[in-house]
């Protein structure tokens, strides 16, 4: 019994952590076109170094977002002259981060609430 | 929309790949740029962003799964890297592709038979609702069959019939051709129309006066080149002009078959008496209602005999009636016996399986390095486990395909092999979609359960527990000596059961004695006078002929095709519950069969019509009833005694088998032929002749004989006594060849198993017995020490297989031949012989390595 109600809560967990990651992708993806090193650089830096994205969960987590046609990527040219693959938002993609927004904000509310901060 | 994408992404999933790099190595540099900028020296920029990266490898098959179809791909991608890897090991892939290719195939090919005889509904309209009704005696007489029908309410329509054979005359040649008589419901019952012309009409049964006939498929396409004008001619059966008034569909030539072991070739109306109860020779089939079932038929018709019951008399109560549907009516006889074979094959299969596993073990050894290195590169276990697995699955698959191309020259075979009629239903036994799935899924079933324990331990990378898989062998091992053991001792049963079926004397002779069988016709030969006659007449020709030394005529053939038992009273002694043959015979019978005389005098040229009944008795009678005292003299009756048809007993004769080769003792009551009162008793008739030469040579001057005496009477069947006896075999031939074959099978399977794992462990363990030489292990000890490992496991399955065998054997008394399930000299013998064989072959392995030269050995690591 002990067993299958850790392996829930362990589940519960990924769960939100790539939800989390999706959100913190399309967030970074708002204003412009990015490569995915980009993204991480951006998601690094405004979370002041707290939220470091591995290479081992984005790229994987790009692809899945891409094949939920919220996000489309194309390659260009990088900074640097080099060949690189840009993401961007697509419209679905815009709906999906307003949605996930509300969401976290109502979550975070929720929380702040429990913990006594409203 | 999403599975679009992915559909997408998998065709072009080529360039994909190229993607996944371009942008992953733009992901290392611009991190090696960064970490340059940081001040860092560019090598040291370099190894950490490719530390910081971690395993590129992992990343791009996270990224490739999350192109969701990608299992399609990897699956195509493990199926390559499958074949890649089967060629590289030939030697491997053919011993399991072959070994998996026969437990598959002949698996397959007893599927497509039971398929046939026994799962496949009956090609008959609504045929789960036919059944058989079966008496207590096994069969019924008209005035039963009548009053069956008048008082079930769950039975819609029935049918009596028989089965005969009648001769066809007019043309150039006699011709015996098979009959079914039926009553005219039976075309309703059996929901089959004539293709051609009508079914018999209710009045053409009750008065037979209109003659018609219908004929099957085969023989008016045989006889008649499938003219349709036969409709209206006239033919001549029994010395009887009969109409042709219709033809059967193809289909319907089946039904006959599945009664007589053969196609009829006619059909005609049954005449039956509603009053006649005291034969009892009809079968009764039946349609039940649509809303009742074979068991609610069963309650009713038991209800209704029970109360019958009550008005019989006191020898014919209690029996029952038995409801069965047509389909497993059908099969009854073969039932069992394809059982057995499937169980046989499926054991067979098992020990496939094992045997592939443990080469699959032997194989993970070798591979680890391989796995360790695939793992480093960042394949998941999981994703390991799945590419052993797909390499077992497309060994197996293949494996299925082998197999059911083998199943369309084993069922042929098989079907040819199976004496003539003891299969049913051959028409429908068929390779077709359903074999094809059951082939196919029992193959992939296969590979699963021969591949999972092997490719979980091969990815198992912590080389500590690696020693389980010695354990696992062994375990195999014992699991397939176990499995054998069962069909070795099987099969010693029915060898043993076979030979002593052969080697029982028969009790008469078999060399040199031909027979030739009339069915004379009862329109023709009305009583019993013109049939003596008739014999009597052929008999005289026959024994006049060149190369005959002797010939007689008895009324059944011993191994022959009709034996009539019944009950006998002695005189002044209650009536006893043995039931005894009654056959006709001639003065000349014994003496030609060469059955020794024991007591008293043969049958004589005195015996005849006017003189005094006669009768000779075999010696189990003369034991059973009359002990030390001499019987001759004595009287019995073959009737009821009030009649009063005395017979003296005059002789005492040798026992034979008469029925079949499988009987034991047949005791008999033998009568002149020239005293038979009945008709039905002398209608079917055998010359024996003893000839000087080969018994064949006789046989057209015997058949002239015939015709010169009745122009129109056609042979039922010329056979030599020793055909009749290879013919009785043939059955329990067919079933020990299968399981003999079967069981060779197994054990060619399992000493492969066993050789291979003691390959396997002295390979292992050369330089363990080079220092142990070094150290001074004779050779003797080496044998011990490499051996014994082995052969604990092997004596293991021993003794799991005769506990298995003991349990299991049971379902073969049915085949036994004076033998028992539980045969001590069986049961002792395969164990032996098994481990004869297993000793072979881990000594051959075993004795490679003490001829190893320990410097030779140490420097093998």
């Amino acid at each position: 019994m002990a067993h299958a109600t850790h392996r829930m809560s362990r589940e519960l967990k990924t769960d939100i952590l790539q939800g989390t990651l999706d959100l913190l992708i399309l967030k970074s993806l708002e204003r412009e076109a990015k490569h995915g090193y980009a993204i991480a650089q951006t998601i690094l830096e405004s979370s002041y170094d707290m939220l470091r994205v591995e290479e081992g969960s984005l790229y994987p987590a790009l692809h899945r977002i891409q094949h939920k046609g919220w996000i489309k990527a194309e390659w260009g040219v990088s900074e640097n002259n080099r060949r690189a693959k840009y993401y961007k938002l697509t419209p679905a993609g815009r709906k999906q981060l307003a949605a996930e927004e509300e969401n976290w904000a109502r979550l975070t509310r929720a929380v702040g609430g429990v913990l006594g901060y409203a | 929309m999403e599975w679009l994408s992915r559909l997408i992404a998998l065709l072009r999933s080529k360039r994909l790949e190229t993607e996944y790099d371009d942008e992953l190595s733009f992901h290392l540099e611009m991190k090696e740029r960064d970490n340059l900028a940081a001040g860092m020296t560019p090598e040291r920029a370099r190894r950490e962003a490719a530390l910081h990266f971690g395993n590129q490898t992992r990343v791009r098959e996270q990224c490739r799964e999350s192109n969701g179809f990608s299992w399609v791909s990897s699956l195509l991608q493990d199926l390559l890297y499958g074949v890649r890897s089967l060629r590289k090991d030939p030697a491997f892939t053919v011993t399991a592709l072959l070994a998996l290719t026969l437990g598959i195939g002949v698996n397959t090919a007893i599927f497509t038979v039971i398929r046939g005889v026994m799962l496949l509904p009956l090609p008959l309209p609504k045929a789960q609702q036919i059944v058989m009704i079966r008496s207590s005696v096994g069969s019924w007489s008209p005035k039963g069959a009548y009053e069956l029908a008048r008082n079930s309410r769950s039975v819609e329509s029935l049918a009596a019939f028989t089965g005969g054979t009648m001769a066809l005359t007019g043309n150039a040649e006699p011709r015996q051709l098979w009959s079914m008589i039926v009553a005219p419901s039976f075309f309703t019952v059996l929901g089959v129309k004539p293709a051609l012309g009508r079914p018999f009409t209710d009045r053409e049964a009750i008065d037979g006066s209109d003659g018609v006939v219908i004929l099957n498929d085969e023989f008016w396409r045989a006889a008649f080149h499938a003219h349709p004008a036969v409709i209206g001619r006239e033919i001549t059966l029994d010395g009887r002009k009969r109409t042709v008034i219709g033809v059967l569909p193809p289909l319907a030539s089946q039904p006959s078959s599945y009664w007589f072991g053969r196609t009829a070739d006619i059909v005609i109306p049954a005449v039956l008496d509603p009053n006649e109860d005291h034969n009892a020779y009809l079968q009764v089939v039946a349609r039940l209602k649509t809303d009742f079932t074979a068991q609610q038929a069963q309650a009713e018709l038991s209800a209704i005999d029970a109360e019958q019951d009550r008005f019989r008399p006191a020898n014919r109560r209690g029996g029952g009636i038995h409801v069965v549907p047509l389909q497993q009516a059908v099969a009854q006889d073969i039932r069992t016996l394809l059982l057995v074979l499937l169980g046989a094959v499926a054991l067979v299969l098992l020990i496939a399986c094992a045997n592939i596993a443990n080469l699959l073990l032997a194989r993970a050894g070798a591979r680890r390095r391989e796995m360790a290195v695939r793992a480093s590169l960042g394949a998941s276990r999981p994703r390991l486990i799945r590419q052993l697995l797909t390499e077992s699955v497309l060994l197996s698959g293949c494996s299925g395909l082998l197999g059911i191309v083998l199943c369309y020259w084993t069922v042929p075979l098989l079907l040819r092999l199976a004496p003539a009629g003891q299969i049913p239903r051959i028409a429908d036994i068929r390779v077709d979609g359903a074999v094809l799935f059951f082939s196919l899924a029992l193959s992939l079933l296969t590979g699963v359960v021969f591949g999972l324990a092997p490719s979980v331990h091969a990815t198992r990378m912590n080389m500590a527990r690696a020693g389980r898989s010695r354990n696992l062998r062994g375990f195999l091992v014992a699991a397939e000596v176990a499995l054998t053991l069962v069909l070795l001792a099987g099969a010693g049963l029915l060898l043993k059961s076979f030979y002593r079926m052969m080697h029982f004397p028969t009790g008469f002779e078999r060399e040199h004695i031909l027979t030739v069988t009339v069915a004379l016709p009862d329109r023709i030969y009305t009583t019993t006078v013109p049939m003596r006659r008739f014999y009597e007449s052929v008999l005289e020709r026959v024994r006049s002929l060149p190369g005959v030394e002797s010939a007689g005529m008895v009324s059944s053939l011993p191994l022959g095709i009709q034996w009539f038992r019944g009950d006998f009273t002695i005189e002044g002694q209650r009536p006893n519950d043995w039931m005894v043959g009654k056959p006709n015979v001639s003065a000349d019978y014994f003496r030609t069969m060469a059955i020794p005389l024991l007591r008293g005098r043969f049958f004589d040229a005195h015996d005849t019509n006017t003189a005094q009944p006669v009768a000779i008795i075999t010696e189990s009678i003369a034991r059973r009833f009359w002990g030390d005292r001499d019987p001759i003299g004595s009287r019995l009756t073959l009737d009821d005694p009030k009649d009063g048809h005395w017979l003296s007993v005059v002789g005492v004769v040798g026992d034979i088998k008469q029925e079949k080769l499988a009987s034991h003792i047949d005791p008999q009551v033998y009568v002149p032929f020239q005293q038979e009162q009945k008709t039905f008793f002398m209608d079917v008739g055998s010359f024996v002749i003893r000839t000087r030469q080969d018994a064949s040579s006789v046989a057209e001057a015997v058949r002239k004989q015939i015709q010169t005496v009745d122009p129109d009477l056609p042979i039922y069947e010329t056979a030599t006594v020793q055909e009749l006896v290879d013919r009785s075999a043939a059955s329990p031939r067919f079933e020990t060849r299968l399981l003999t074959a079967f069981a060779a099978l197994a054990l060619v399977l399992a000493s492969i198993g066993i050789y291979g794992v003691a390959a396997y462990g002295v390979s292992q363990r050369t330089h363990e017995i080079g220092v142990r030489r070094a150290l001074g292990a004779g050779k003797a000890d080496i044998l011990r020490i490499v051996m014994g490992g082995n052969l604990r496991y092997v004596f293991a399955g021993l003794t799991l297989g005769i506990a298995g065998a003991v349990a299991v054997t049971r379902v073969l008394a049915t085949f036994l031949y004076e033998v028992e399930p539980r045969d001590p000299l069986v049961l002792f013998l395969a164990p032996v012989l098994l481990s004869a064989i297993a000793l072979l072959a881990s000594y051959l392995p075993a004795r490679k390595a003490v001829t190893v030269q320990p410097s030779v050995a140490l420097r093998y690591e």
